[in-house]
């Protein structure tokens, strides 16, 4: 291995040379987020995966009745849209909070500085995988229709993780000059989510802002994750346009601006 | 640890240059207030303020292959910058800094880990730190166990540890990977007297390998005895440069 300082490139490509060749790291810290899950409580790793039921039961109770008539069989839809809403809000909220706490691994080895935050992308996506697994035993047993539609999770799940690394890295570049963005976000994170079609369908909302939920752009994700799920349906063609350009977007725009200051961040110390 | 100097025993390593530094600066942003919430900035709407802070001026240093270097300087001089600039956990700002090998540290032995994960899970997640991959960590492991030598408690969670446990550990895993350059920072003082002489002994071993070494440290006897070279550095700048003896001699004269 040779190194010379002269022939670097833009931060922004280094890092990710980086991150590519780093694939024994991350499955090491994923496995560790995992472990520590899992040991930290009696639940263990149940507990991670029985993150949105207390939601859930709350809102079926609730407005469970109310909505029936929107969205029949409620406490399947509310949980479909819960589980993606949990992966983005979960995501977002770790990797902030860490950054704005100082990450002194980045202090002290030569590591990607977004490896800890893909890490925690893929740490909720195996809980989010682990909590569908229960979700589509319970449809089938509730004798819901579902079927190969389901295979669109795929596409809509690597999406979703684009999204919420891209919003991660965008909160973490805020969150390297000033902190307190992890406790704002935090009094944030209710509007994103009632502004989205998490735990309503978006028929009980008047019609003039019904035509606004869509600029949240988790109202999408949310849909097409619940689409198969809880109608057995694709998403749309739309849907996938507007995923993939805010997916992508968002991620590019948080990678440059992340990769800009993070390097400065050790002069903080 | 006599036996580390050695350097005629790599002739062929001799010619080799493993890090040039040619002019090297680095500098640091440093926020004149201590730190500026959201909140505050908002509603004073102002921008932090920095002041540039000048970590590492013009260093010009070259450090051939197998050879042991000794940093010495007063806390804040600018040992650990440097060694964090080798291990390429900074960058430099200005000059040119070149590394030929593979380049492994020795520095804070504890980052990375968690105190709710057994020894041994934690030395996957170390290792994985240093650049190693699953399959090198499986074939090292029982190395790693063995050299510990913690018994039972290797598989038992690192809160149950002593200090001493968790650092023969961390330099288990630290020493296993195949580096060509080891930067360490006072990391050679560890556990009781016998694990002491199994890090020396792992430390000689390196050295008969033709590693190349840089020490910061503030164990002037140590210096004295490992280095073929000791660097002084003060204030970010190279103060003086050369044999281990006449340098801490005279580091010592400056500070009495």
């Amino acid at each position: 291995m040779h190194y010379d300082s002269d022939l670097r490139r833009p931060r922004a490509i280094e890092e990710w040379l980086d991150l590519i060749r780093s694939g024994p790291l991350l499955r090491a810290l994923v496995e560790r987020n995992i472990k520590i899950r899992y040991k930290r409580s009696v639940l263990g790793l149940f507990w991670s995966i029985a993150n949105p039921v207390p939601m859930l039961l709350m809102v079926s109770l609730v407005l469970g009745r109310l909505l029936s008539k929107y969205a029949p069989a409620y406490p399947l839809f509310a949980c479909a849209g819960l589980l993606p809403w949990t992966f983005f809000s979960q995501t977002t909220t770790v990797v902030t909070s860490e950054v704005a706490g100082g990450i002194d691994l980045w202090r002290r080895t030569r590591i990607p500085k977004t490896a800890l935050a893909l890490a925690t992308v893929m740490t909720n996506l195996f809980n989010l995988l682990m909590t569908l697994v229960p979700l589509i035993g319970i449809l089938l047993i509730a004798g819901r229709p579902i079927g190969v539609a389901l295979l669109s999770l795929v596409p809509t799940l690597i999406l979703t993780s684009v999204f919420a690394f891209g919003a991660a890295l965008l909160l973490s570049t805020v969150a390297l000059a000033f902190p307190d963005i992890a406790d704002l976000y935090a009094m944030l994170l209710p509007t994103l989510m009632f502004t989205s079609t998490v735990i309503y369908p978006d028929a009980i909302v008047p019609a003039p802002i019904r035509s606004l939920l869509p600029l949240n752009p988790l109202t999408t994700f949310i849909e097409a994750f619940r689409a198969p799920l809880y109608a057995n349906a694709w998403p749309t063609a739309g849907a996938w346009l507007v995923m993939t350009i805010v997916s992508f977007v968002t991620a590019a725009a948080g990678w440059l601006l992340f990769n800009r200051s993070a390097h400065d961040v050790i002069a903080h110390a | 640890m006599t036996s580390l100097r050695t350097p005629e025993s790599h002739p062929e390593r001799q010619s080799d240059n493993a890090i040039v530094l040619d002019h090297v600066s680095v500098r640091y942003r440093l926020s004149v207030e201590p730190r500026l919430s959201l909140k505050e900035a908002i509603v004073r709407f102002n921008r932090r303020r920095w002041r540039d802070f000048a970590a590492l001026t013009d260093i010009s240093l070259t450090i051939r292959a197998g050879e042991v270097l000794g940093i010495v300087g007063m806390n804040g001089a600018g040992k650990t910058t440097l060694l964090n600039l080798l291990a390429r956990v900074i960058d430099v700002s200005t000059g040119r800094l070149r590394i030929r090998g593979k380049v492994s540290q020795l520095i804070d032995l504890m980052s990375g880990f968690h105190p709710d994960l057994t020894g041994r899970e934690n030395s996957y997640v170390r290792g994985a730190l240093l650049g190693l991959t699953r399959t090198e960590m499986n074939e090292r492991m029982p190395g790693i166990e063995a050299f510990a030598a913690i018994g039972e408690f290797f598989d038992a969670p690192l809160r149950s540890y002593s200090a001493g446990m968790i650092l023969r550990v961390a330099f288990a895993v630290a020493t296993t990977v195949d580096a060509d350059i080891l930067l360490i920072d006072e990391a050679l003082a560890v556990g009781d007297a016998e694990f002491q002489r199994k890090c020396e002994a792992r430390i000689a071993e390196f050295r008969t390998r033709g590693v190349t070494f840089v020490v910061a440290s503030h164990y002037l006897q140590q210096l004295l005895q490992i280095c073929d070279r000791v660097a002084w550095i003060e204030a970010g700048r190279i103060r003086q440069l050369g044999a281990p003896r006449d340098v801490i001699t005279a580091y010592i004269a400056a500070h009495t």
